[in-house]
This record gives structure tokens, sequence and C-alpha cells, in this order.
């Protein structure tokens, strides 16, 4: 939805000092600071398949590869597949005269067409299939080796545990190293022999067996004839991409392509790196858009918009309206203060003194707006904005309309202006304070945050 | 016996590359390592470890004890700043790679792998000749900014070694941006030895790009028309999908005729040419891909350049640079690894080219090599180093030979093997073998250098 | 950046009682098949299919101009049969859409020039941009965007999504304004 209000334009600095659009900012209520997504941890929180929505559970996950155990994947476009139903026609061996019909399924991409008959895959009885797995075509050869390595690791392992034994027994290193004859070479010979020779005895570990050699070859398979005198057939080879989606059954021909389970998705949950509270964590189910724990800073800390940019000139004052929303339950007071330096390409004025946003009132959703401005005009608070000037352009509900005087300083790029955002927070989760003499009033403290507002380029 | 303290060494040798010249026995008071502080987190379960091999096109993640990557993935990220997709490689400062790298580990770890960072040791595969500055930010973003536990920062090389369980062999990785060749004997690399040419996968792209410019047909609407006359320049993705599809490594028979028919300018000499691909573009039209460019398109590998270098004689200077008795066996174990090395064809072509080298007056008085053996790894090629990262870090070890994150946080920086610290000087460094160390940085810069001044003339 | 005004001519949009905007222009097949909820906007030359099946819009929605509304159907082996489609609350289509879902959550933004492949479910919070196809039965998580032809996740809303769609949708309603002809 970026696209359509084009938050781009807007863009707050973090504590990290990068500059992000709001809705990519997360306020740590605990820190009280703004934190975007390269200054927050990310965490894996839950695994889904995206196209059953079905969860699963972590271990189980990593069993199955990350794939989903029941959804498949065209090999040739990666589009899933669905399940087709046919009948077909039986001939019973007992009474051929007598037909059957039997129901059976296969798999169809929606995509390309592509359907599990192409490969020569039989015809399945039940609608989840059972379809084939294939096996590492060098499965036992790597077993043996990751056996061997784990032979060896183990040795190593218990060598060490008696390296550690021996630095203790400081008596035996002396011994060592005064009663061996020869140099450096013969100590450590000697002390090998020693390390094998204390061993042995004691673990009854079964040998080292080396892992059988493949030998070499001295011929190595020439190019097949069929390269140089045959056509090539373009759609039987597969792409790259095919191919690489499979990487150990990598296959050259469109024959040798067979479906994938589905990849998982995850949901992230976010954690403040400074205090490691959660800032978002998502409710389990894949298919809900609803969240434990929410902390983005659009429900926290006030939304600038730009409202109305009137065509800019290069040093020409402008009036431009810029929309300032309290998302609070509670009036909030700001103030605001122009930073004319780089990367600014602009002069910036803005209204002086506070700036009072009226609060947001959930029911107003409810009620017709003519309601809602009637009631501001007896606010008191209007008062407050009369003050400042005639820079209240106008205000509705919780929003209001600022005029900020623009200069710009360039022709040939974007105009853009920074100013500080100051405001006062009310903390309204009652756990979070810590004096418990203070629970009758929120405790309220002033924060600012760096805003940076791009207006479009100027007009000639 | 023998034989696993070699694995052993291979280990040891990875675990900090300062120890690449340390001639390791497996005898245990060599262990210049103090106690890892982890020790107490590596007992029982621990979740396994994140393997990652960030390539220069694609990016290789999974874990720890799985037999394939669990994604193979594009290496390159859409920043949220300047929502731009960027290589991964394609920085110009350390504060750029810095951001590029923490999106896309964003992207690797919460889209693809799915775990918490947090909770998993890291196996970084890297080239020998990986940029410190790289290797720095890597380990900048990974323990800052994900606060990963350890890091092991393995030598992909020896990690192909890893997946033979052999610890002497001559490894070539043909990759994207350069093809390197590591001789490694008795598992100890020599520096010495490292070859490398910038020519790989890029060079491929950028010829079949040229040459389809150059002589290719556009059909539109059943009309013919030269590619040059209604495009510039294809999409790199389109000449990468053409590569992988259509084209192919020629025997070294074909290959001699097609040199001479060029020379000779003599359409007559050139061998039965292969049948042409009408490969369809967006919109509708077809573009013929043509025998002789199917064919010739890969022939970048074998030609030599200016300093008369090509994938093939890497091989052989490589052994030149070792000791005469590591020679024969070196060239008995040949490991190719990378996506290059997948072409159809480039085994072959490659151990032809490396007995026809032999007899060239370069090679001729100096090797007393005949014949060559080549290793296939329980992979694809493309994804070797991952596997070896893999198996590796499934050992109970992976703690000990790992960089802490309590460890970097006290230096600041990664140990590296071309500046010894003091911590890493108590063991005994041969003296001699110093040198080699000052080789390899000087090689480092030189090929820094060459790939950046051979990226500048990209046809955009 | 808060909406502008958006002008109709009075004379061509009739308002229902619930303040619903309905353009004159637009045809609603089967209209007593057809819900809306109440201050929904259907621009000029929308085609909602209610003669195949129930369509039922809920509140603050917008259709665009030229978007073809149709419910979805599926075949069996003795024929074809149509379904409802429902579509939530706040729901912002463009311009010149073809929509064959079978369901669309609350507050998805759907971009100009879309199609929307049959029997699709779009769950709430979702986001396609301009120009996607999106293949038949394809599902749409929450809080995912897709792009591209054909579409594809490709990027993740904010968590105060609802809160963005509800200001859009109630911003454009009360900017939506008329003007009289004039002549």
């Amino acid at each position: 939805m970026a696209s359509l209000l084009q938050f781009e334009k807007v863009l707050m600095k973090c504590s990290c000092d990068i500059k992000s659009p709001i809705i990519n900012l997360y306020f740590c209520k605990h820190c009280l600071k703004l934190r975007c997504g390269r200054c927050v941890s990310h965490e894996v929180d839950s695994y889904s398949c995206p196209n059953c929505l079905e969860n699963m559970p972590s271990a189980e996950a990593k069993l199955k590869k990350n794939r989903c155990a029941n959804c498949l994947d065209c090999p040739s476009c990666n589009h899933s597949l669905t399940t087709r139903a046919t009948s077909v026609a039986l001939t019973d061996s007992q009474s051929p005269d007598k037909k059957m019909t039997k129901k059976v399924y296969y798999l169809a991409c929606g995509l390309c067409r592509w359907t599990s008959r192409d490969i020569g895959l039989g015809d399945k009885e039940t609608a989840s299939g059972g379809w084939e797995e294939h096996d590492n075509p060098h499965f036992e050869r790597l077993n043996e080796l990751l056996e061997f390595y784990h032979q060896l690791a183990i040795k190593e392992k218990n060598e060490r545990e008696q390296k550690k034994f021996n630095k203790r027994r400081t008596y035996l290193r002396l011994q060592e190293k005064y009663f061996s004859p020869g140099g450096l070479a013969t100590r450590r010979k000697a002390s090998f022999l020693n390390a094998l020779s204390s061993m042995a005895p004691k673990t009854d570990e079964p040998e080292i067996t080396p892992v059988k050699l493949i030998e070499p070859k001295e011929e190595v398979d020439p190019l097949p004839s069929k390269y140089y005198t045959q056509p090539l057939v373009l759609e039987k080879v597969t792409t790259l991409a095919q191919r690489l989606n499979r990487p150990e059954f990598a296959s050259s021909q469109v024959e040798g392509l067979y479906p994938r389970h589905k990849h998982l998705v995850i949901k992230r949950s976010q954690r403040c790196r400074e205090c490691e509270h959660n800032l978002s964590k998502p409710e389990y189910n894949p298919s809900s858009i609803k969240f434990k724990i929410q902390l983005v800073a659009l429900h926290h800390i006030p939304d600038v918009r730009i409202y109305l940019v009137p065509k800019l000139y290069q040093a020409k004052e402008s009036i431009v309206t810029i929309l300032l929303s309290n998302p609070s339950q509670e009036k909030m007071e700001t103030e605001l203060e122009a930073i004319n330096e780089p990367p600014s390409t602009g002069l910036l004025t803005v209204p002086e003194g506070l700036l009072v946003l009226a609060a947001k009132d959930i029911t107003a959703e409810f009620d017709e707006k003519t309601a809602d401005t009637s009631e501001f005009k007896d606010n008191p608070e209007k008062k407050s904005s009369e003050t400042s000037q005639g820079h209240i352009q106008f205000r509705s509900g919780h929003k209001l309309g600022v005029l900020f005087k623009v200069t710009p300083q360039t022709s040939d790029s974007d105009v853009v202006v920074c100013f500080k955002l100051k405001y006062k927070y009310h903390n309204t989760s009652p756990s979070l304070r810590t004096p418990v003499e203070d629970e009758e009033k929120p405790d309220a403290v002033w924060l600012e945050h760096e805003v940076e507002i791009n207006l479009g380029a100027t007009s000639p | 016996m023998e034989a696993l303290n070699v694995v052993v060494n291979v280990a040891f040798v990875l675990e900090k590359q300062s120890f690449i010249n340390l001639r390791l026995s497996a005898v245990p008071d060599s262990d210049p390592f103090t106690m890892p502080l982890f020790e107490g987190l590596s007992a029982g379960s621990e979740k396994s470890a994140v393997i990652l091999d960030i390539g220069a096109a694609y990016s290789k993640v999974g874990f720890a004890g799985e037999f394939g990557p669990w994604a193979f993935v594009s290496s390159k990220v859409k920043l949220s700043k300047t929502k731009k997709e960027v290589f991964v490689w394609d920085y110009s400062s350390e504060e750029e790679l810095f951001d590029i790298l923490v999106e896309f580990f964003h992207l690797l770890y919460f889209k693809h792998l799915l775990v918490n960072p947090k909770d998993r040791r890291v196996v970084f595969c890297e080239s020998i000749l990986c940029p410190t500055q790289f290797r720095e930010t890597v380990a900048k973003v990974l323990f800052k900014h994900y606060e990963v536990p350890s890091i092991l920062f393995a030598p992909s090389h020896l990690l192909a070694m890893f997946t033979l369980g052999i610890n002497t062999g001559l490894v070539l990785d043909a990759g994207f941006s350069e093809t390197t060749v590591l001789p490694i004997y008795e598992g100890i690399p020599i520096i010495k030895g490292v070859q490398t040419v910038t020519v790989a996968a890029r060079e491929i792209h950028r010829n079949l790009a040229a040459l389809l410019q150059d002589q290719a047909v556009l059909i539109t609407d059943g009309e013919e028309a030269p590619l040059a006359s209604k495009m510039s320049s294809l999409p790199d993705t389109v000449i990468e999908d053409i590569k992988v599809r259509t084209c192919f490594v020629t025997n070294i028979n074909r290959a001699r005729l097609i040199q001479q028919s060029i020379l000779q300018n003599d359409e007559s000499k050139w061998p039965a040419v292969p049948s042409s691909v009408e490969y369809p573009l967006d919109g509708g039209s077809k573009l013929v891909v043509t025998g002789k460019v199917r064919e010739v398109a890969c022939e970048v590998l074998f030609e030599q350049d200016m300093e008369e270098k090509s994938v093939a004689t890497t091989i052989l200077d490589a052994i030149l640079q070792c000791p005469l008795d590591m020679r024969i066996p070196l060239a008995q174990n040949l490991v190719l690894m990378g996506g290059t090395s997948m072409l159809p064809g480039f085994a072959h072509r490659l151990v032809d080219e490396l007995k026809e080298l032999l007899s060239k007056p370069q090679y001729k008085d100096r090797l007393a090599i005949s014949s060559f053996k080549v290793h296939s790894p329980p992979s694809e090629a493309n994804y070797t180093a991952w596997l070896g990262g893999s198996l590796f870090g499934a050992m109970e070890i992976l703690s000990y030979r790992s960089l802490s994150r309590e460890a970097y946080n006290q230096a600041g920086k990664v140990p590296d093997w071309c500046s010894l610290d003091d911590a890493v000087q108590e063991a005994e460094v041969v003296p001699k073998e110093r040198s080699s160390m000052k080789q390899l940085e000087a090689l480092r810069k030189l090929s820094l250098e060459k790939s950046s001044a051979g990226a500048s003339p990209t046809p955009k | 950046m808060e909406l502008n005004d958006t002008f109709y001519m009075k004379a061509e949009f009739i308002e229902t009682a619930s303040g619903n905007k309905v353009s004159k222009k637009s045809v609603l097949c089967g209209s007593q098949n057809i819900v809306l909820n109440g201050k929904s906007i259907i621009c000029n030359d929308c085609i909602v299919r209610g003669d195949l099946a129930n369509v039922r819009i809920g509140r603050y929605c917008v259709i665009g101009s030229r978007t073809v509304i149709r419910p979805p159907f599926k075949k069996f082996s003795k024929g074809v049969a149509f379904f409802p489609l429902h579509i939530g609350d706040h729901v912002f289509i463009d311009e010149d859409c073809i929509i064959n879902a079978a369901q669309i959550g609350s507050y998805v933004h759907i971009g100009k020039n879309c199609v929307i492949g049959r029997r699709c479910v779009l769950k709430e919070c979702c986001q396609i941009a301009d120009n996607v196809y999106l293949p038949p039965e394809t599902v749409v998580p929450p809080f995912t965007v897709i792009t591209g032809n054909p579409g594809k996740p490709t990027g993740e809303l904010p968590e105060c999504t609802q809160d963005l769609m509800i200001d859009a949708t109630k911003g454009f309603y009360q900017h939506f304004v008329p003007v009289q002809e004039v002549k």
C-alpha cells in the first residue's frame, strides 16, 4: 500500500542512523527509540506451507528439509501442482466383457501444462499420491565418508580430552621435558605414542576403518558423438534454473525432471537488540494477520505526511501543507525545529511554539465526519493552535494541517527538507512504569526524531 | 593408521590457514591451539552448522551432514535502499559490501535456510584467493550483525578433497570469474603452486555474446535479419541459458581442424558442422544459434592468452611448481570442480589438451609425466566444495577449528594465513616457507587486479 | 502523502443508501446475486458477472475502471460449475484487471492490468503489483508481494499493512467527490 500513499517521501531516522519510511519502523516502548529492520534482530517464529497454509513444527520442518509434505511444485516452471482426477477403463481379467472404471489421480501444472504423465510417472489410486522420493545417487558412498570422518573426529576429541588431562598433571609434563633423550622431534614422538598407548587400554574404541578409496580414472568418457551429428531439440533440454532446483539430481533432459515438494515460508518475530524485548510477534496461525505483540512506529509516534505541495520554484518561498496525525488516544504536544543542513536542499521555516494534536477517537470511525469537526470547534486546544500565528491550515479529528515555508535552493534535484519532530510521549502501558507512586498520572517524556521530506522537483 | 593421520592433517590445515605451511603430523603435542571457548556448547545435540558457499554467480547453502545444498541461489540481492539488484561480488567499498551482505544473508537465512543465525555455527567455503576485505566483511556481518557463534573459513580446494577421502591431489576449480588450480600433497596445500587464469564461465559468456552478435540471425515473423541490426545486446540470463542448453566442449581433433580453418580462412577445412538450433526469445522472435557457435563458444577455455596461459596450462604450471617427487602423484589425482567443469566434454578435452601440451617444448623437457587420472567426487561438480564443507561441518570437532565470536570480538579481525599474529607464532613456523606466503599475497593482489581489469570492458 | 481528490460526474453514478457508489457505465450482470456491503466504489466500464455465481464485496472496496470480476469455474466429469467469489473489506483493485479468484481477503491491493487466474486464493494483507499474471489455483499467503509474469512472491509487506489499507481505502472514498456536469 506504500505505493498508494507514497510513504517513501517522508523518511525518519532510527537509532542506527538509517532513514526509512515510518511504515518500516518499530518503536521500542522500553528503550523509547525507533528501530528499523537493520537494528532489530530477526527470529524465525513459525513454519508454514505457502500453498496449503498448514503449520509445521520446527523439528519436522528440518526433517523434511524445509518442505511441505503434501504440496508439490512443478519441476518445469515451479508453480504449484494440482492433483487431477480421471477415470480409466479397466478390463477385468476374469470377465473380460465386463467394463470397469477406476478413479486415478495424476499431477498437473496449471501454468505450463506439465503433467506427471510426461515423465512416465504412473497414475496413483489415492488423491494424496505417495509420489516416489529419490535418494542421492551417492548416498552409500557419502554415508561411508561421513562415518569415517566421524571416527576421526571422535579420536581427535579423545586426544584433546587426554591432553587436557595431561596438562593438569604438570609433573608428567616436567618428566617428559627433562627425561626425553632427544630433541623436539623425539619428544613429540614419545608423547604421541604415549597418548595412543594411554588411550588404548582405557577406551575400547574400535579401530578406525579407513574409507575405501575410489580409484581415479585414466580414461575420461569422451563427448558422445550425438553432439556432432544429431539435431538438438531445445525443448528436451532443461534450463539451468530447472537443474539448480534439484542440484543432487540435475538432469540435462526434461525426462529427468521430478516434482519437488513446496518450500516452506516462515513468520518472523523482531526483537530489540538493546533490551531484548519483542517488538513484533505474529500469531501462530499461518493465515492470520494479527500479532501478539506489535510495536510498529505508526501506532506510537506522530505520522508526518505531505498534504499539499504547490509548484516549487528555485529561490522562491512556497507554502507547503504538512499533515501531522496523532496515533495515541491521548492528546499529544508536538514541537518542530527545522534543520537547514545537508542533505536538505531547501530553506525551511516551521511553525514555532507548541502544536497540540487532539486524541485519536477510535469511535469516530463509526460517526459521521461532520460530527467530528463540530466537536473540535469548542475544543480549548484550538486556542493554543491559534496562538501559533496562523500556521494551522486546518484541523480534523486527530489530524492537524500545518504550513511550512520552503525556499528551494536547487533546480536540478528533488527538494528535500529536514526537521526535528519533538513530541511528548505518554507511556500508556502501566506495567512499564517503574515508580509506583507515579501510578496516578501517566508519565510523559519528550522524544525527538529527525524527519526528511522529499517534496519533489522544482518547476522551471 | 597412516591414512587417518593425514586426513586429520587436512582438518588441521583447514582450521586456521596460517598452518598450511606447517607440516603437522598428528602429534597431539603439536596442537598449537588454545582450548576453544565453546567446548560446552559442542557437547551433545548441537544444531547442525550452516554451510555457505558464496560463489561469483551462484551461492550454495545448506546444513552440515546433508548430501546436497538445500538451495542454489543466484548471488545477487535487491537492496532495499536503492531498489536495485546487485551481485554480491560487485562492490566498490567495504561499507557497500557490508550492506549487500547484510541483505544477502538475511535472504539466505530467512528465505532459504529458515533458521535463526544465532543458533548455528557457520562453515564458510572460500577460494584460497578470497580477498581479505571480503573475508573480513563476511566475518563482521556474521559476527556483529547476525551474532553467529562461530565461523570456519575453509578453502574450497581442500574441501573438495574431503568428498573423496584422499589427501593428495591437484584440484581445479573452474567457476564463474576465474579458474584456480591448487596442488595438495599429503593434506598440505602447496601454495607455491597456485595457478589462476581469469578464464571461466564469464569469458565463455563474453565470447558467446560476441559470436552471436557477430553471426546470429534473428527470425521475426518469418523474416530473417542479423541479430546486430535488431538488438544491441542479449540479456546475460539468455546468454547463460544458451550456453547451458546448446553449447559443448568439442574434442581436440575437431578443435584443431577448426583452428586451422579459421587461421587459413578456409571454410572447407571445417569439420562437419553440428545442427543449428532456433532459440526462442521474448516477443515471438527466434534466434538461430548455428552449430559453429555452439561448438566454438567454449573454446576460449583452451585458447592460450597473451601469456600463453589456458585452463590446461594452469594444471601443468602448478605441477611444475611442485617438487619432483610430488609431480606424478598429483597428475594421477586430478579433481575437477566448479560449474564450468560440468560443460559436456570438458574433462575429456582437458585431459587431451594436457597430453598434447606435454609434448610442447615448454613442458617436454621439464615434466616426466605420461598420464593423468581424474577423480569423480560423489556430487555434481558445481557443489563439490559445498559438500566437502558439509562433511567437515558434521564432525564433532568443528568447534575446535572455528573462530568463535568471543575470539573475534577480542581480536577484532579474522586471523589470516598471511598475517601471523602472536598467538599463531607460538607454533613453530618453518622460516624458509614464509616467503611463499609473500608470494601468495602478491598473487592475490595480482588476481584482484586482473579480475578488475578484465571486468571493465564487459559489454553492457 | 495524503490522497488527492478524485472527481466523478454526479450524473454517472448511483449512490445507494449504504454509501456504495456504482457507475452507471458499469455492467452488473445478475445484480440480485451481487452484494456490496457499503461505501464501496465501482468505477466506469466495470463488469461484474453476478449471473454466473454470487459475488460478495465488502466495505470500502474500490474496483477500478474497466476491471472484470468473474466468479471462477471448476470442471467436473459431468460439466462445469461456477463458485461464488468473495472479496473482503478495504480491497483496492486497480484499473484493467481480470479477477477470476475464488476468494480475496481483506486489505488486499491489486495493481493495474493484472490477471488473477481461476480459483486463486488471495489471503488478507497481500499485494499484487502492476501487470501480474497469477496462474490458476495460486494461493497468496498474508503479507506477500507478488510481481512479474507469471507472478512470484518477491517481497514482504510491513506489519502495519492493515492500518495502511484502511487509511487508503477510506481516504479514497472521502476524496471521491462528485462534480456537476458542465454543459
